[in-house]
């Protein structure tokens, strides 16, 4: 926001984002495009494997060869209720197919919550080795983690997204609803002006609907205000679920949908640059 | 029949005569365990089920809790020793960044547990139903969905009970899932889901294009059945502060026979001749205002005594408790317990209770005994505190001053309260809590800011029998698992490190 009221200017504006892009190349994707399934993991660590079949929760039977507990070693992401695991023996509850085998391993864990209580444990969705992982220090290694997973978003948008650097040019406005409800969105919509776009069939001011509500259903949607810039990736409702909103509307719900880290933009941009990016 | 009536009657007039004793025992405990020492979420909205095969040990909790990784899978909070240590598992499929939304629960027959809730990510608008089950409360495995492929939206505040019937000798469970459907004609937007039958409609009178969110069933053994609701009959334009006043009334349907009468719900009859008794005439609430930082909307409870009564013609005692204000903006919302000693024809208020102005989230419990347990939060505008409180009557005695299981200012959750603040979302404590029984014991969860200072809690002695959680004893506030000040992740900045919990409570009377 900071450089956004330095330069003042979409196009000084761009050719920032474009050079930081390639400055970051550097930090590759380390050649996981084969493996991008972990990264629909919500939360990666790297740990030791302490004891193949172990574990440590009473919900999970040791010696199954169905779990192993692990002491983490560092986080790949950032996570205010665990970010103090570092150290920590967890559990984990291996998948079908899994890399553990045997105690003294170093391993990327991708995971996501499974039990809580005096000690936990994770179900495991996938590993890698930490060779495919360049980033020598904690913040560098979650950079790069960051990354695999924006580029795996991308990857996996359907034709009914877009994807586009744009900035809120006018004030959103707020649109009625019924019925009243605690659950009522308080759709707003928001005029995106186009600064550059990445996608087919973006138009030059995208109408782009959100909830305003702070009802805990939409609190974590993002909201936009005049002025608001980044990197949008917007969906339209697949037919079958049309309805709630009036047909062929884009939203963004997901919170990870609306970019606003230059890092993330730029590394974003260098993903997508290759093949399709496309000209204002 | 008119002995008992007056006997009833006079009960009524006297019950506050003699001061109830003591608990002989009480356990207040935040369900949040060791492991998530760290977390400071608005863990908000309570919902409690006991299960009757673990007798009173098997305890589960819901809340607006996410997976701590981030996962799509909500959390259900667990115990099976009594309540006294709890496991936070992820289970209920479509948890969002704030866990599920609306979500209750209710034990089945044995361990088997039923959930109902809304789900946390709303793909384009679409607000979804869940109804699901998990074998055992104690699985790690995510539950099971009851209605594969039965998507049902733009519903509101499912709140289930599970009721055990027997056919053919065999006992089975009967799901009621009061919700407010938007999608009914008319404007009957109050409706019961049996989960495997077709939904019926309580509403059978003209409302203001639809009912309030709240939709609450008690059923005992017998087979009774209560169902109440929230009819709106008018509601005002937005005002300027953009909130909408809204009159109505309290109604209660009954069903003799889990709801399978031939008629479901057609035993009490109103003036009109159309099925539903109105038990609270003349209400009315300011939809979108605020007490405190806890937005209010109504509250609606229903609760039975499981007790015989002495004479087999009389039906067994139900209570009612909702919240109103008389109309106007002057006046405090309010909540109001009543009862019925004939069956839901007609209502006395229990009035003199104390605390019930300004106050929310109502829940009753009737034990074995006959005691009445009533739960609310109450909020004190000058000192800017919330205390919850459980007032107990007997036939013969009353709390004279409620229990006061908590207390705390919403100055303790800066980061929650503030609206400026991503963290914070509507509703602050929630729009219910939970009150039960097991035998003659209160069981009950609410959620309070979790500051652990022996003057939030006057019932408690000890803080270690509160918090499994780390603290600092000396601040009260909550500390991470190595002990030291909770931090932000990305900032590594300390961060207050108060928000919101689940306390679980056991009074044993």
């Amino acid at each position: 926001m900071l450089l956004w009221a330095r330069f003042g200017d979409s196009t000084m504006y761009l050719l920032h984002v474009l050079t930081l892009a390639l400055k970051l190349s550097a930090l590759t994707f380390g050649g996981c495009a084969a493996q991008m399934d972990v990264t629909d993991a919500p939360f990666a660590f790297e740990g030791i494997v302490d004891e193949f079949g172990g574990s440590n929760v009473p919900s999970l039977p040791k010696g199954t060869n169905t779990t192993a507990t692990v002491k983490v070693k560092r986080l790949l992401f950032d996570n205010d209720t665990l970010s103090q695991i570092v150290g920590e023996t967890v559990t984990i509850r291996l998948p079908a197919k899994t890399l553990v085998t045997k105690r003294g391993q170093d391993l990327l864990f991708f995971v996501s919550g499974l039990s809580f209580g005096a000690t936990m444990a994770f179900a495991d969705i996938g590993e890698k080795l930490p060779s495919e992982l360049p980033g020598v220090t904690a913040d560098a290694a979650k950079r790069v983690v960051a990354k695999w997973v924006d580029k795996a978003r991308v990857q996996a948008m359907g034709s009914k997204s877009i994807y586009f650097l744009g900035r809120v040019d006018v004030s959103p406005s707020s649109i009625s609803s019924q019925p009243i409800t605690e659950h009522d969105p308080q759709w707003a919509v928001a005029h995106i002006t186009r600064l550059w776009a990445f996608s087919k069939g973006v138009p030059k001011s995208i109408p782009l609907y959100f909830p305003q509500s702070r009802d805990q259903s939409w609190v974590r949607c993002p909201k936009f205000k005049k002025g608001d810039w980044g990197f949008w990736i917007a969906r339209q409702a697949p037919d079958g679920l049309k309805g709630a909103l009036p047909a062929n509307v884009f939203t963004t719900l997901d919170a990870k949908d609306f970019v606003k880290d230059l890092d993330r933009i730029g590394a974003l941009l260098k993903a997508l640059w290759p093949t399709t990016i496309r000209k204002k | 029949m008119l002995l008992s009536l007056a006997l009833s009657t006079f009960l009524i007039a006297h019950h506050r005569q003699q001061p109830l004793p003591p608990p002989s025992s009480v356990r207040i405990v935040d369900v949040i365990p060791k492991s998530l020492s760290g977390e400071t979420n608005q863990d908000s909205e309570p919902s409690l089920a006991i299960g009757k095969a673990g007798k009173g040990k098997w305890l589960a909790i819901s809340a607006f809790t996410p997976d701590p990784a981030g996962g799509e899978l909500a959390p259900l909070y667990v115990s099976d020793d009594g309540g006294a240590t709890w496991n936070l598992n992820c289970v209920i499929p479509g948890g969002g960044d704030v866990g599920t939304s609306d979500v209750t629960i209710g034990f089945g027959t044995g361990s088997d547990l039923y959930i109902t809730d809304l789900r946390g990510r709303q793909p384009f608008g679409h607000v979804f139903l869940d109804v699901i089950k998990l074998a055992d409360f104690r699985s790690v495995d995510p539950a099971i969905d009851l209605r594969p492929g039965q998507l049902r939206e733009q519903v509101d505040q499912p709140a289930v009970v599970v009721a055990s019937t027997t056919t053919d000798g065999v006992a089975t469970n009967r799901l009621f899932i009061g919700l407010n459907d938007f999608s009914a004609a008319q404007g009957h937007t109050s409706t019961i889901d049996f989960a495997d039958q077709p939904i019926f409609r309580l509403e059978t009178r003209n409302t203001s294009s639809q009912d309030g969110p709240e939709v609450r069933v008690a059923t005992i053994d017998s087979g009774w059945t209560y169902a109440a609701f929230y009819r709106w009959i008018n509601k005002n334009d937005p005002r300027e502060d953009g909130n909408t006043r809204i009159n109505g009334e309290v109604v209660v349907r009954r069903d003799n026979t889990f709801g399978n009468d031939a008629h479901p719900f057609s035993q009490l009859v109103g003036k009109d001749g159309k099925s539903g008794i109105s038990a609270a005439p003349k209400l009315s609430v300011v939809w979108g205002a605020n007490i405190g930082s806890q937005r209010i909307g109504g509250s609606l409870a229903l609760a039975i005594d499981p007790r015989k009564p002495a004479d087999p013609e009389m039906p067994n005692v139900v209570y009612l408790a909702y919240g109103s204000d008389n109309g106007k903006d002057s006046s405090p919302y309010q909540l109001h317990l009543c009862r019925s000693t004939d069956g839901g024809k007609s209502w006395t208020e229990i009035t003199g209770i104390p605390h019930t102005a300004n106050a929310v989230n109502a829940s009753i419990a009737v034990t074995t005994s006959g005691i009445v347990g009533f739960l609310y939060q109450s909020f004190d505008s000058n000192s800017r505190t919330w205390s919850t409180y459980l007032y107990r009557q007997s036939d013969s005695a009353s709390d004279s001053e409620p229990l006061l299981l908590s207390q705390f200012s919403e100055s303790t959750t800066p980061n929650i309260r503030d609206p400026q603040n991503n963290k914070f979302f509507h509703p602050y404590l929630g729009d219910y809590a939970a009150l039960s029984t097991y035998g003659d014991s209160f069981l009950g969860v609410f959620c309070a800011g979790n500051q652990a200072k022996l003057a939030n809690f006057p019932l408690v002695k000890d803080l270690n029998q509160v918090f499994s959680r780390n603290f600092d004893p000396i601040t009260g506030s909550m500390t991470d698992i190595h002990r030291n000040p909770i931090k932000d992740a990305k900032t590594n900045r300390s961060v207050s490190g108060l928000s919101i919990d689940p306390f679980f409570f056991r009074i044993d009377n």
